[in-house]
């Protein structure tokens, strides 16, 4: 599964494949491999090629994903993940673009309100490259019965790609797979910025966006 | 301010008179300058506050526009021909003042909530300084604390003070504490936070979050959940709220690891202080009458709906909430599995571990997690707990009256590391 995102130098028109209607397929779900443990943390490195990924929980067994992966995680062994070829990234939560504010269920960047496929903003996560950020949202109906415990956010959930620097989202948006009882969603980015996670909480599925950020002429 | 060569003693002959140079501060005079013959002599005067110009506070961010305070001095006003001259040197302008309080709101919540409270009402009345601009999505603990890495210093840069306190509600304290921890020391060069002083925080986790946690785990690898040790709405309650990323770093599991790695890192400097707080006001569990809840609607219009349907329903919930947090020191989870032919089937149980003795709370925080016994407790200075008649539920842990018992442990702070020094 690839969701491309092409930015030409200039005029900043961002296609993302699925979103867009392109070619590409829509997010795929992929069952996770006994990480049972919600407090602790998933941790992701890119493989050694480059191209797979790797994860694990602490102390839990290491997964592989593959661009080709038949839309499952393959086992891999302590070996491979100690071989990984760059920093490990914890799904802990997003880091923040400057000259951003939250009010509402709502974001505004640089005083500009950015219009979310869902009807709620619930995180924003920039990549490490710093250029862009993940924007996760949802339609779902919250409950809140309990302040201060819960939203009750609820699928839909989206995901969006915002380019920093001009404050464009890109246009569309991949519309998450998750359904059932799914409250808030754990997401990180890989260490190259290439692949964007996002996990649900009950540790039980996965979703990985690959980002193709290129630079074309106008 | 230094006045040369000012003769207010002199005894010139007559019709002269000795020299009177009148000092007026924005346009009202505040006295005579003193002096001597040929030499420098310091003047001194005591200003009302209320005659000062300060300037409006900047945007977040931007610094506050200087505005002038204006001093004339009148020279030789006692005699009607120019008889005495004087110079100054220069003017300085001092004052004590309270460092400005940077409010941290809750999960699920965002800055008005302490005007809803009342908090900002007696801070208003007391005449603090105080910014409660700060909103923040329903997110965990790292990314708020990074977060307010970005929102403090831009409030701190719009008051053009170098020091500030920060207050947190519930799961805000943890917010402050990351940052507190990873990011205040590289700040400190530019501003202090001399205090953090939280309201409800679960410095040891909740319960609360632990069975809502359980419920998900238990139902998501199982076919049938059911719940033991705890009130019968519980397995209603817990069906219907879906964790958001917040409540996940409230567990106390989480919690207690997060405590492990923030509370050695927290800066010696900081000052820290905790409210705690029991919702059950007359021992008797949650009631409507009195109404022990009445906050917690307002912070929540669905439950404020299900008050209006029936008054029995709202308090039936938050009544469990509050026994789940009264009689549970833990929760545990037991999974059986069943052969039915070839099918096998997993049911699971989520069971409360009791608690020794009933643990007082404000129906989402306990008294003793609050205070973070076991945890920050030995960082804490000042620390009060409202409980019998003064209980307070998680909404009403911020109203006035609380912010009455927090600002005097603000003041003291103020008088011995702050502009309060005497």
């Amino acid at each position: 599964m690839l969701l491309q995102i092409l930015r030409p130098a200039l005029a900043l028109a961002i296609a993302m494949g699925a979103a867009a209607g392109c070619d590409a397929q829509p997010p795929v779900m992929l069952g996770t491999p006994g990480w049972n443990n919600p407090n602790l943390p998933l941790l992701l490195r890119p493989a050694e090629d480059g191209v797979a990924l790797l994860l694990r929980q602490e102390g839990g067994p290491v997964a592989l994903w593959q661009p080709n992966g038949g839309g499952r995680l393959l086992t891999a062994d302590d070996s491979r993940w100690q071989r990984g070829g760059q920093p490990v990234s914890q799904c802990t939560g997003g880091r923040w673009p400057a000259g951003l504010q939250y009010a509402d269920g709502r974001f505004t960047l640089r005083g500009s309100l950015l219009v979310t496929a869902g009807s709620r903003a619930l995180s924003i996560d920039a990549a490490p490259g710093g250029q862009w950020a993940a924007l996760l949202s949802s339609s779902g109906q919250g409950s809140g019965l309990v302040p201060f415990l819960s939203r009750g956010e609820s699928p839909p959930f989206y995901a969006q790609f915002l380019h920093i620097d001009t404050g464009r989202l890109a246009p569309g948006a991949a519309r998450l797979p998750f359904t059932g009882r799914v409250g808030g969603l754990v997401s990180c980015w890989s260490a190259d910025g290439r692949h964007f996670l996002v996990l649900d909480p009950t540790l039980n599925g996965l979703v990985v966006l690959t980002l193709d950020l290129k630079e074309t002429s106008p | 301010m230094p006045g040369f060569d000012v003769d207010f003693d002199a005894t010139p002959p007559p019709p002269f008179q000795p020299e009177r140079d009148r000092v007026l501060f924005n346009g009202q005079p505040l006295g005579f300058l003193q002096g001597v013959n040929n030499a420098w002599v310091l003047n001194s005067f005591e200003i009302p506050i209320g005659r000062l110009r300060f300037p409006a506070r900047g945007a977040n961010g931007v610094a506050p526009t200087p505005v002038n305070n204006d001093i004339v001095i009148e020279i030789d006003t006692a005699n009607t021909d120019e008889v005495w001259c004087t110079a100054v040197d220069w003017a300085a302008l001092s004052m004590k003042a309270l460092s400005p309080l940077v409010l941290i709101h809750g999960n699920g919540s965002n800055g008005g909530f302490y005007e809803r409270q009342g908090f900002n009402a007696t801070l208003r009345a007391r005449r603090v300084a105080f910014d409660n601009s700060i909103n923040m999505p329903t997110d965990f603990i790292a990314p708020h604390g990074a977060l307010l890495d970005r929102l403090i210093p831009a409030i701190v840069k719009s008051f053009g003070v170098d020091s500030v306190h920060l207050v947190a509600h519930s799961k805000g304290g943890l917010d402050s504490r990351d940052y507190l921890a990873r990011y205040q020391p590289a700040r400190d060069a530019d501003f202090k936070v001399l205090s953090l002083s939280t309201l409800s925080t679960p410095h040891n986790g909740s319960v609360l979050a632990d069975l809502l946690i359980a419920y998900e785990t238990a139902a998501a690898s199982s076919s049938f959940v059911s719940f033991s040790g705890f009130p019968g709405m519980t397995a209603a309650m817990a069906r219907t709220l879906t964790p958001d990323n917040g409540t996940r770093n409230l567990t106390t599991g989480f919690v207690a690891a997060f405590n492990g790695s923030n509370v050695g890192a927290l800066p010696a400097a900081n000052v820290f202080n905790t409210i705690a707080a029991d919702a059950d006001t007359n021992g008797n569990a949650i009631d409507s009458t009195p109404d022990e809840y009445l906050e917690l609607r307002t912070e929540s219009t669905a439950l404020t709906r299900v008050h209006n349907l029936s008054t029995a329903g709202s308090r039936g919930i938050v009544d469990a909430t509050y026994q789940i947090l009264r009689n549970s020191a833990a929760v545990s989870i037991t999974y059986t599995t069943r052969s039915l032919g070839p099918i096998s089937v997993t049911t699971s149980t989520v069971s409360s571990v009791p608690v020794t003795t009933p643990l007082g709370n404000d129906t989402l925080v306990t008294l003793s997690s609050a205070r973070g016994v076991g945890s920050v407790a030995g960082r804490v200075s000042n620390s009060f707990s409202f409980t019998g008649a003064a209980g307070r539920n998680h909404s009403n842990v911020a109203n006035g009256g609380v912010a009455s018992t927090v600002l005097p442990w603000i003041f003291d702070v103020e008088r011995r590391n702050g502009d309060l020094r005497f």
